[in-house]
């Protein structure tokens, strides 16, 4: 394993590593599914990451792998913008899934949010 | 005891929908909750509807029956449908896999509809969300004032600063003057002096032919360096004039060019060579203070870009005016290392610097966007350049605009 990528861990089918290669960057890679169950294990980790990152980096979430996000998922997405907001950290949505991006239209969610 | 009964009762009354279809998603049973709230009639059922057609994506069927036949049930599964009128649903669900008699699969299960729960919640992020952004936003125009009031403080300094050094420098200049006149004259005494009689036995006296030519050679140069300081001072208290930066009015942008070279010449005089390339162009209308804050930015921001590569060959920056249907054009070129195409986007966000760490603000740029786009209505952007640099340019509208 590469000193800039974490090993993936798992809460209840939600698997999460951190990749620091890029300069300036942190992106973690969420794969899966982020379900009503496990979202809180998500936000927590999201949590622990902001607070511990320095201002003004990016936070890119990588979900070309997550297949489906609960409402309560995306109830933990505005709360981790909110938190990188705080920071001055700019937050990416990065190769999202169709499928989970037509989720935050329907719920009206996708102005707040940058699409890379 | 036999509680089929009660709990027919709890199907048919209560609050949440009960459903059983067959195998291929086609609806069997759906209790009176389940048929007011999707909108359907006990005559949609006999007619064989499906159940996929009430699921907001299809594809959400499609993975819930994938895990119903791998599992054999779904225990709180978020779904989202959408009634026959189209109002959106989310719900709970459960279900599981029931085999009949003769063998066939049917799948009965109960959704739990927290819509309006779902609805509070996503309005309070939605909510949360734009104080964050109203936040920012506030916390981005103090720093802007805070930024600007620094600069207005500093501006008054030096406008005052070379008020009083306006005052000793006009009498050092007169007397500068003087002596001028009057070494010339000592210099014609000294020469008749020097022809009448013979100077060897006074001490010195063999040098004066060298010091009178020399003080004319110190005086000069004097008088030289009186004139930049004079020039300098005059371009402070004209690049540093307070005033209300709503007030508008005619304003020589070429000559503010000009001062703000003069202001700004230790930042590149060591690492570049200015080319002016400055065209006539009409009085611009406009707030003379707050353009001579961003054509200080920006001249300051190319010697700095050119300084990042580190060269020991002088860059160049190049500096164009030019009026185009009325509007003014301003840009300035550098040979520095030019914009990576990942930070273009950010150039003129708050707080975001390339710069190393106590160099800039990173508040230089968004003050220039500040000024030009939302002050002036005109516009401010930035290409790169071939082979290297960055080029900014920003246009102002004309008087008549």
């Amino acid at each position: 394993m590469a000193d800039n990528l974490t090993e993936e861990i798992e809460f209840d089918g939600l698997f999460l590593s951190i990749d620091t290669t890029l300069p300036n960057k942190i992106t973690v890679n969420v794969k899966g599914r982020l379900e009503t169950a496990n979202s809180i294990h998500f936000l927590n980790f999201m949590t622990e990451l902001i607070n511990s990152s320095v201002t003004g980096v990016d936070l890119i979430l990588a979900m070309a792998d997550l297949y489906y996000v609960s409402s309560t998922g995306i109830g933990a997405f505005t709360t981790i913008l909110v938190n990188t907001k705080k920071k001055n950290i700019q937050l990416y949505f990065k190769d999202m899934q169709p499928k989970v991006l037509s989720v935050l239209e329907l719920l009206g969610f996708t102005a707040f949010f940058k699409f890379i | 005891m036999d509680y089929s009964a009660g709990f027919s009762k709890l199907i048919y009354n209560s609050n949440i929908l009960f459903y059983v279809t067959n195998g291929d998603g086609t609806i069997l049973f759906l209790n009176t909750f389940g048929q007011k709230l999707l909108g359907i009639t006990p005559e949609d059922i006999v007619d064989g509807i499906n159940s996929i057609s009430f699921y907001a994506d299809p594809e959400d069927k499609n993975d819930l029956d994938s895990i119903l036949k791998s599992k054999k049930s779904v225990f709180d599964i978020e779904i989202r449908m959408k009634s026959k009128d189209g109002r959106l649903i989310t719900g709970h669900e459960y279900g599981y896999i029931q085999k009949t008699e003769k063998g066939e699969e049917l799948i009965c299960g109960l959704i739990n509809d927290i819509s309006d729960f779902i609805e509070l919640n996503l309005s309070t992020a939605r909510l949360n969300i734009e104080m964050a952004e109203t936040n920012q936003k506030l916390q981005d125009a103090y720093n802007t004032m805070a930024q600007q009031e620094k600069m207005a403080t500093i501006g008054e300094l030096a406008a005052g600063v070379a008020h009083e050094i306006n005052n000793p420098l006009g009498f050092i200049k007169s007397n500068s003057r003087s002596m001028t006149k009057y070494m010339e004259m000592i210099t014609v005494v000294f020469k008749q002096i020097s022809e009448k009689y013979s100077l060897k036995e006074i001490e010195n006296a063999d040098k004066m032919d060298f010091i009178l030519s020399d003080i004319k050679e110190v005086l000069e140069e004097n008088g030289d360096g009186l004139n930049r300081i004079a020039k300098i001072t005059e371009s402070l208290k004209r690049f540093a004039r307070m005033g209300d930066e709503d007030v508008k009015s005619d304003f020589d942008l070429n000559q503010a060019v000009l001062d703000t070279l003069n202001i700004a010449k230790i930042q590149y005089k060591y690492i570049a060579d200015i080319k002016l390339d400055l065209g006539e162009i009409p009085p611009v209308y406009c707030n003379g203070d707050s353009i001579n804050q961003v054509l200080l930015n920006l001249i300051v921001n190319a010697a700095h870009a050119i300084e990042m590569l580190g060269s020991k060959e002088r860059g160049v920056i190049v500096i164009k005016t030019s009026s185009d249907n009325g509007s003014i054009k301003f840009s300035v070129c550098d040979s520095g290392p030019g914009v990576e195409d990942s930070v273009a986007h950010k150039l003129f966000d708050p707080f975001f610097t390339t710069k190393e760490v106590g160099k800039g603000t990173g508040l230089g740029l968004s003050l220039c966007y500040d000024i030009i786009v939302q002050k002036h209505k005109g516009k401010i952007w930035f290409e790169n350049c071939t082979p290297g640099g960055a080029r900014f340019i920003f246009t102002l509208p004309g008087k008549a605009e």
